[in-house]
């Protein structure tokens, strides 16, 4: 009896004491704020359900299932004034914004996993900052609801590397910037991939973009650097692989666009170049609005578009680009045709002034109307015109071979049968 | 009508061009979803091959019947307008339906030594869906004519007005008038234009309506909805109908003045 009353005292002050130890489990906020400057905080396989501050210069580091979740539409982490943050291995997710970053500078966060966010990161007058290895996934809905997967403002030296993007509206806005580097990004299913504005210095390499409604828009911006990136089908309502507008000294080169409405729209560019570059199977390869002979076309291939090149009568040094559509021959054997290729249609031309002449793209009546124009637009000098078109291909377009036998012996079978039946009737 | 040498030619041209350019045109690109020049290709060899063929020799065919006195002695047969027009449409259905199957057929033999021809299954639909109205526009063309010439000159005057002049007539328009207006003329054609049916109906059913643009943006999402292809249904089957009702009214009037 005496034993069984021990039992029930132990059980009632273990039960007491219990709830005492959960209230001394330390908030994200109590372990930042107790954090050393220039520490480093590692954090347990644990879910945090609040919003914290970071005012200090210090290093988090997260284990596999580090979670943060935001009840609010506060940021879930905040960053203010710090010198250096390192935000490593953390989860947030169900959070309106991730994480804001404002009059900061040495911001890294790496290997982080945002799962449900209205947006990522938004920065705002930072310098030195690194996003590496970031997988973002924002909610569903339209592009209007949802904010940017990454949004950087007046910010400088910014490195955005090998991340993973989509269903945000912009995968990357970059806003006021001066040095950002972009690469080895992988953005899809958002409204822009990336967003220059007001950018200078900017670079943007070896990133993939896929389904969005364009994949780098880039407007009012400077001495940017486009270079290896892959577009694959922007092809939704007024989608494009780039839209550069109004900008100076961008230099497109070596990139691959393939599958989409149009492959580059540039709008009011200037002093800028467009270089080796595959444009691969677009329903338009290039729009050029209020061009000029300062921006350069060279060394690109146009393979398989439906419209090559269309211009609202602007002109453009256009040179040595392969066309898969040129007719000429070259008996000097130095690789360049001996007559120019004149890519001028009409109907390219009206597309550009009347959106509604889009329906007739690629029609019977529009394809007899492009090969009357391949004889009449022989003698155009000016416009739309390669004077050294190539005659070589710089790529390979390689296509799989599969032999499949029940194919053939259907085929030829039905082949077989309705000959066998024909001339039966015939007979 | 399979005994035709005519037919016979034209099976042998269909099936060559059709399969050569769906050969030439796979093995020079990569095979990717969407509206490319491949498919662009194909779509306008149904469309400029396909009612051609059957305007020209469904039309001749029922001409000939009425020049040569072959109509008026069938009347002397217990058989009735109505059941000699269907007849007629039936046969010729049939006939271009086995030219079909022959193309698809050395398609699909193609595709099994190479790999690289497809023949999606959308262009099959549209293919059929291109013999069942033309085949009626043929037969309204034929009751129409007055000789074999007439009817071959009235169906490529068909064949020219549907496939090109409408769609000049339309981009000239375009030149004068704001893009607005040019926008509901080019859906008022789109209705009353059986190849423009055809070819929007492509873009409806491979879901590649963003194609036309965003000047289209509300027509298009109107027809990809439920009542839009009910619609769509409607107007197509209007297209086979109302010619082969026409054609049936022209023959008992003329029979009647006869």
């Amino acid at each position: 009896m005496k034993r069984i009353w021990i039992f029930i005292i132990f059980l009632i002050v273990s039960m007491w004491s219990m709830p005492q130890g959960q209230a001394k489990t330390k908030t994200l906020q109590q372990l930042i704020d107790q954090t050393p400057e220039n520490g480093i905080l590692q954090l347990p396989d644990t879910i945090y359900k609040e919003n914290v501050v970071i005012r200090k210069s210090l290093t988090i580091k997260g284990s596999k299932h580090t979670i943060l979740q935001s009840a609010n539409q506060k940021p879930a982490i905040k960053i203010e004034n710090a010198e250096q943050v390192t935000v490593e291995n953390i989860t947030v997710q169900n959070a309106h914004i991730g994480i804001v970053g404002k009059k900061s500078q040495h911001l890294h966060f790496k290997h982080l996993h945002f799962k449900n966010v209205w947006s990522g990161i938004q920065l705002y007058n930072t310098q030195d900052i690194t996003l590496k290895h970031l997988e973002i996934a924002g909610i569903h809905g339209h592009y209007a609801d949802k904010g940017n997967g990454l949004a950087i403002y007046n910010s400088a030296n910014v490195t955005v590397q090998e991340n993973n993007i989509q269903n945000v509206q912009d995968g990357v806005y970059i806003e006021a910037v001066n040095q950002i580097s972009l690469s080895k990004n992988k953005i899809q299913n958002g409204r822009y991939a990336l967003h220059f504005m007001y950018t200078k210095n900017g670079q943007a390499t070896d990133n993939t973009f896929q389904k969005n409604v364009t994949g780098i828009m880039l407007m009012m911006s400077e001495n940017a650097k486009l270079s290896h990136n892959r577009l694959f089908e922007q092809n939704g309502l007024n989608a494009s692989g780039m839209t550069l507008f109004q900008s100076k000294n961008i230099n497109v080169f070596n990139n691959l666009f393939q599958n989409n409405r149009t492959a580059i729209s540039a709008q009011n560019l200037t002093n800028s170049s467009m270089k080796k570059n595959t444009f691969l199977m677009n329903q338009s390869a290039m729009e050029l609005i209020r061009s000029n002979e300062q921006n350069k076309i060279n060394k690109n291939d146009f393979i398989g578009n439906i419209v090559n090149l269309r211009s609202d009568g602007s002109g453009s040094d256009i040179a040595q680009n392969y066309y898969d559509d040129y007719a000429g021959i070259d008996v000097d054997d130095n690789g360049i045709g001996d007559r120019s290729y004149v890519a001028l249609q009409s109907f390219g031309q009206w597309m550009v002034r009347q959106p509604a002449y889009q329906y007739f793209i690629e029609s019977p009546s529009v394809v007899l109307l492009n090969m009357m124009d391949r004889q009449t637009n022989a003698i155009e000098k000016k416009q739309l015109v390669d004077k050294e078109p190539m005659m070589r291909s710089a790529i390979i377009v390689e296509s799989k071979s599969v032999r499949t036998v029940w194919k053939i012996i259907l085929g030829f079978g039905m082949v077989l049968a309705i000959l066998w039946f024909w001339r039966k009737e015939i007979q | 009508m399979l005994r035709s040498r005519w037919m016979q030619l034209v099976a042998l041209l269909f099936v060559f061009v059709f399969a050569t350019i769906s050969l030439i045109q796979q093995i020079a690109l990569p095979d990717v979803n969407g509206f490319t020049r491949q498919t662009a290709s194909f779509l306008n060899l149904l469309l400029f091959l396909l009612p051609l063929f059957i305007l020209t020799i469904g039309s001749m065919g029922i001409a000939s019947d009425l020049e040569s006195g072959w109509f008026s002695l069938l009347k002397t047969y217990p058989i009735t307008v109505a059941q000699y027009i269907w007849g007629k449409y039936i046969a010729l259905l049939l006939s271009f339906m086995l030219i079909l199957l022959l193309a698809f057929a050395v398609v699909l033999g193609m595709n099994g030594i190479s790999g690289q021809v497809h023949l999606p299954i959308l262009f099959v639909g549209l293919s059929i869906m291109t013999v069942l109205i033309f085949s009626a526009i043929a037969i309204l063309c034929g009751t129409f004519a007055k000789s074999r010439l007439h009817a071959l000159a009235l169906s490529l005057v068909v064949w020219a007005v549907s496939l090109l002049l409408l769609s000049y007539a339309l981009m000239a328009i375009g030149t004068v008038v704001a893009g607005h207006v040019l926008q509901k003329l080019t859906i008022i054609m789109i209705h009353l234009n059986p190849a423009e049916w055809i070819r929007f109906g492509y873009f409806l059913f491979s879901g590649q309506t963003s194609v036309l643009g965003p000047s289209f943006h509300h027509f298009t999402e109107f027809y990809s909805s439920t009542m839009g292809y009910v619609l769509y249904a409607i107007v197509t089957i209007l297209w086979i109908v109302l010619p082969i009702l026409l054609a049936k009214w022209l023959l008992v009037k003329r029979g009647r003045q006869v």
